[in-house]
């Protein structure tokens, strides 16, 4: 007994998925093997401790599916065989220099996503600096238009400390199914309920969070900006702005008034589908509850509109002056920890203006299938895919296949094997989270972690770091250039990387990032309370120029009619419904589904259809229905939901191909308005009974 | 196997409604009747914590206790053949944790502690006051029945009345597939009582090896209910408290005797009354296994009600008119009012299988019995059994206890009731 207690340790981390909570976890190890997954106290944003997601890295570590060699496919009959670490790095040394010779190395893509999050991510692209180069990709499937509609009005993005929310009296949450999405939110969300604040939710769905909420408003997707500006219509001509905030902080206030002044409700009504009672009763509690909060989600900017909508919303918060105090707060998403970056996203997102660097060459995220086949010269022959799925997360899958099946190489770095990974004639296995020490930030709660190394990588798992260390000595890249720019293997050089990252902040040791989250150093609690901004006027920019510069949309927020979604126009007849693709509580876009444990709650996807448009198109709970437009369909049992918006379907974003799901086999190539993010949330679709039986339905 | 479950209500969203959770696992109550109803005394409770835990060696999987909890807290676990549930995590504890579920709970909804730590009550939407000292409170918010108010647009004709549409109805967990085993054993014990009756006093030449094989299917059979099936004579360790224990152990007894008098062709009456009276008890017994408070409906006066087939067919074998007849009209009447009550509350009433019950089964004996005595006494008796097997094979497709599911949708059965 006295030996086993012995032997179990107890390691701080932290969950570095691309998720709000980014929770604070205890890892028990025992002999080597994690044991459990529990709360760690001192996060106080996440202080019960972790999802169902992060309680499932005991199996996820350990799944019986994890990728734990190198692989390549057989040519011949398509199956992956075992190689050594040494034929990879042959192969692959063999593989880049040749496309590098033969073609240029922009001819290699380089692709990264959200997957997992760290600083030694950092160290791929210093690799294929000195590899003289490659094709990189623009933007980002998550967040961009809000990024940027944020920081071209307010200058930057941050928001108060999550704990904050207790102290709001009105909190809408705008488009975010926080129950689901960012479950550790509800606590002080709840708290603010029970101490008397009213809570709104805005959203097609009648979500987890709506169920929780004093009013629900659901919006035809696409059209919050209308509604944001129609109410704003109300404030002002109620006159129940805050008139001193405004003339000391805001630009552009006497061009915002004359120019709402078109979104009359009945238009609004029209528009949104939001009754003009409704309209009143929003701008009634947003006009005299305060301090509020708004909560906007990142579905609702993945629309062609969307930093636009952001912008149009977020200008109620500036109006009523609810901006820089407590419970007063724009909550899209804080960079305060983010605090080893020297330029924050959404600017280290865009494309680098000049077109002589060693990246001279980026494609879009957004247009991920249709960039890849289209560019020239030279034409892409491999790719490098790391931290990512493209194949079932990017927009329009078949294009994105077609791209992938036409190169030459393709190698995937996976923990499993995805849809992107199937399609790999290289796969090197991923490490997980637990298995090389790294420092995070959240971009929500206020601390900067170590994600701290508690078990040695499993089979021949390789950090990436290791990967490109190795690799880049076999390319015979200069010894002294390596050493610098790549840490060496084992865990004594990873810490002196880190390190080194740390030594800006003498608050911040290594030593005490592994008790704990320590908040990041300048945290402002209440952002802005010093009611400085960074915008190029120093004012809140409600009209900014910038915006029409950079992006030729109106300098002040308006509504844009969304290309696919929206009232329907002529041609958008075909397709009578808009697919809403939202995140479940369950996975991280696509990962997790695949774990045992997350199936048993979770087994199969499904599409959700509104009671009555299940009653006129003669459609049955649990039915095959086929789901399509002119960019592809799938085959999906339904599930009738009551409460659900008329004209909306819904399925869960993330389901694999391979597990029958695939929703961006449905989703458009196309790109936000500002921010080079993608606007795939924005989709028409019609839905039918995969078999049409005799007319035997009877509601 | 999930120890701990979280019902959903109205998972489809009814516009009206709102949509709740329950997470229930095992409440460890003061008056627990999982423990005293398990004929195996596999219960016990931790000195320590209190907590209600299972001895895994001595269940026979017979889950009795699961329709004695009106919690659903003990689960049945098919592969092992034995009941599994929430232990309170009573190893954590011990080293001074806290259950997981507690400590694990993300947003801190469930927790663990004395009640006066927190600001408590005991009930809420869908969690019935079974008088059980159940050990879990609920932490005194009024957000159970919280619901937004919401835009309900009627441009969709949407049909208030059509709340069953969106709510479904619980479906029951006991049927006839999984318990006709217990069909059977329940419709041989008053049938061989009957029977016995009828060879000792009324000389109905009936021969003993037949008799024997009658009384080990039975045996055989009711023992198919349990998951250990080896095990199953710990089924009458508990008869000082248990029902079931004192159905099986009554049973046996009876068995014993009466085969003893067949075949030893013993002409002694207390003999044969102390035979007669274990059948009594083995059939009593059996409808007191079926009165748990725990169960939807009250168990005694039904049809079926294994006493009154005791006494039927006893009558019957020793072919006395008039109070067969009697009886039979006690049971037309019962399973009328019943079918009757049925048709009120929305239930089905299945009344093809009713007239089937009926006819055959009640009313053709009974006249034939008053009108027409020429009548084969072979033909009486076929009609009877096969109506009392009807009646029996009805008992269990009616079975239900009270769970949490249940609970919930009772609930909405007063929305709409009200709306
Ligand atoms: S996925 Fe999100 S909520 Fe779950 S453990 Fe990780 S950071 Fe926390
Ligand atoms: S909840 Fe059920 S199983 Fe647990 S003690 Fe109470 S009656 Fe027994
Ligand atoms: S013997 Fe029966 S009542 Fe006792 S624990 Fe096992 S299944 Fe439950």
């Amino acid at each position: 007994m006295i030996l086993l207690v012995f032997m179990m340790k107890v390691y701080s981390t932290a969950c570095p998925r691309n998720c709000y909570s980014t929770c604070s976890l205890k890892v028990h190890v025992d002999n080597g093997i994690i044991t459990s997954i529990e709360p760690h106290p001192h996060n106080l944003a996440t202080p019960e401790g972790p999802c169902l997601k992060g309680l499932s890295y005991v199996e996820r570590v350990r799944s019986p599916d994890r990728i734990l060699y190198p692989l390549l496919r057989n040519p011949v009959d398509n199956e992956f065989k075992r190689i050594t670490w040494n034929d990879t790095f042959s192969l692959l040394s063999e593989k880049l220099t040749f496309f590098k010779e033969e073609y240029g190395s922009h001819s290699i893509l380089f692709y990264k996503a959200s997957g997992t999050s760290g600083l030694l991510n950092s160290v791929s692209l210093n690799f294929w600096e000195m590899f003289g180069g490659c094709t990189l990709t623009y933007g980002d499937l998550c967040w961009p238009a809000g990024l940027e509609a944020t920081r071209l009005m307010l200058g930057e993005n941050k928001h108060n400390v999550p704990w904050d929310l207790e102290n709001a009296k009105l909190i809408i949450m705008w488009g975010k199914n926080a129950v689901e999405s960012n479950v550790q939110e509800m606590i002080p969300v709840e708290n603010a309920i029970e101490k008397g604040a009213m809570l709104i939710v805005i959203d097609p769905r009648r979500t987890g969070t709506a169920d929780k909420a004093d009013l629900l408003l659901q919006p035809k997707p696409g059209t919050d900006a209308a509604l944001a500006l129609g109410v704003a219509r109300i404030l002002i001509s109620e006159d129940r702005i805050d008139h001193d905030f405004i003339t000391r902080y805001v630009l552009g206030f006497s061009r915002f008034r004359e120019s709402v002044e078109k979104y009359t409700p009945d238009l609004v009504e029209q528009i949104t589908g939001i009754p003009v009672e409704y309209i009143h009763k929003l701008a009634q509690s947003i006009g005299e509850i305060k301090p509020m909060t708004i909560i906007p989600g990142y579905g609702f900017q993945r629309y062609s509109n969307g930093g636009q909508t952001v912008r149009s919303v977020l200008s109620l918060q500036v109006i009523t002056g609810n901006i820089g105090k407590k419970g007063a707060c724009w909550h899209y998403a804080s960079m305060q920890s983010y605090i080893f970056d020297a330029v924050h996203e959404p600017l280290s997102l865009y494309p680098d203006k000049k077109h002589d660097g060693i990246f001279r060459r980026t494609i879009s995220t957004a247009k991920l299938g249709i960039d890849m086949l289209e560019t020239g010269d030279p034409e892409l022959k491999m790719v490098w895919v790391e931290r990512g799925n493209p194949v079932t997360q990017n927009p329009d899958t078949h294009n994105v296949l077609k791209a992938f099946r036409k190169l030459d190489f393709r190698v995937v770095i996976e923990q499993f094997m995805t849809d992107t990974a199937r399609e790999a004639d290289l796969i090197l296995p991923a490490k997980t989270m637990f298995e090389q020490s790294d420092l995070i930030g959240s971009y929500w709660n206020p601390y900067v972690q170590l994600k701290q190394k508690v078990i040695d990588p499993p089979g021949e798992v390789k950090p990436e770091s290791e990967i490109y260390y190795h690799l880049a000595k076999k390319l015979g890249f200069r010894n002294e250039e390596v050493e610098r720019k790549i840490p060496a293997p084992g865990d004594t050089p990873i810490e002196n990387w880190l390190i080194r990252k740390l030594e800006p902040f003498p608050g911040l040791t290594l030593e005490k990032l592994k008790e704990g989250p320590l908040l990041a150093p300048n945290l402002e609690e209440i952002a802005y309370s010093n009611l400085t901004f960074n915008t190029p006027s120093g004012k809140i920019e409600i009209y900014s120029e910038q915006a029409s510069d950079m992006w030729q949309v109106d300098p002040l927020p308006s509504y844009n009619e969304p290309v696919e979604a929206g009232s329907p126009a002529e041609e958008k007849h075909d397709y009578p419904f808009v697919l809403l693709t939202p995140t479940t509580k369950n996975r991280i876009h696509s990962q997790f589904g695949n774990l045992k444990i997350i199936n048993h709650f979770n087994s199969n996807p499904y599409v959700e259809i509104a009671f009555s448009d299940s009653r006129e198109r003669k459609i049955r709970e649990d039915e095959m229905v086929r789901i399509y437009n002119k960019r592809g369909e799938i085959i999906l049992p339904v599930k009738i939901n009551h409460s659900l918006l008329a004209g909306c379907l819904v399925i869960y974003n993330g389901w694999w191909i391979t597990e029958g799901g695939g929703v961006n086999f449905l989703s458009a190539p196309r790109e936000t308005d500002m921010g080079y993010g993608a606007a795939f949330h924005e989709n028409r679709v019609d839905i039918e009974p995969v078999k049409k039986k005799k007319d035997n339905y009877e509601p | 196997m999930n120890w701990r479950s979280v019902y959903e209500f109205n998972n489809r969203k009814h516009p009206f409604i709102p949509v709740l959770f329950h997470s229930m696992a095992c409440n460890h109550c003061e008056e627990a009747p999982c423990m005293t109803n398990c004929p195996s005394k596999a219960f016990l409770r931790d000195e320590h914590t209190n907590a209600v835990l299972v001895n895994p060696d001595k269940c026979i999987g017979c889950k009795y206790c699961a329709w004695a909890c009106p919690y659903d807290a003990p689960k049945y676990n098919p592969k092992s053949g034995i009941i599994e549930k929430c232990n309170l995590c009573i190893e954590r504890i011990r080293g001074d944790g806290i259950p997981a579920c507690a400590r694990c709970c993300p947003t801190g909804s469930l927790d663990y502690g004395l009640p006066d730590e927190f600001t408590v009550r005991q009930t809420i939407t869908g969690f019935g006051d079974y008088g059980l000292g159940p050990k879990v409170y609920f932490a005194d918010k009024d957000m159970d029945r919280r619901m937004p108010e919401m835009v309900v647009d009627d441009q969709f004709k949407y049909d208030p009345a059509g709340l069953s549409d969106s709510v479904e109805m619980p479906t029951s967990r006991i049927d006839l597939k999984s318990e006709w085993s217990l069909a059977v054993f329940t419709f041989l014990v008053p049938f061989l009582t009957g029977l016995f009756a009828g060879i000792s006093l009324a000389s109905i030449i009936f021969p003993w090896e037949l008799f024997v094989a009658f009384g080990i299917m039975a045996i055989f059979v009711g023992s198919l209910h349990t998951g250990k099936k080896f095990r199953s004579f710990r089924s009458v360790v508990n008869f000082r408290n248990s029902w079931l224990s004192r159905e099986t152990l009554s049973f046996i007894l009876f068995f014993a005797t009466a085969v003893y008098t067949l075949i030893s062709g013993s002409v002694y009456l207390w003999l044969v009354i102390t035979t007669l009276v274990f059948g009594l008890l083995a059939s009593f017994s059996i409808d007191m296994v079926y009165n748990l408070k725990s169960r939807t409906e009250t168990g005694l006066f039904h049809s079926s009600n294994a006493m009154l087939s005791v006494l039927l067919f006893t009558g019957i074998f020793l072919k006395a008119g008039y109070p067969v007849v009697f009886i039979l009209a006690l049971k037309l009447f019962l399973y009328t009012y019943r079918k009757i009550r049925f048709y009120h509350e929305g239930k089905d009433p299945r009344w093809l299988l009713s007239i089937f019950r009926l006819v055959p089964g009640m009313i053709f004996p009974a006249l034939h019995w008053l009108t027409d005595p020429s009548v084969s006494w072979i033909l009486i008796l076929t009609s009877v059994i096969a109506g009392e097997i009807t009646d029996r094979c009805e008992f269990y497709l009616e079975l239900e206890f009270k769970n949490p599911e249940n609970e919930l949708y009772s609930y909405f059965k007063k929305i709409r009731e009200t709306a």
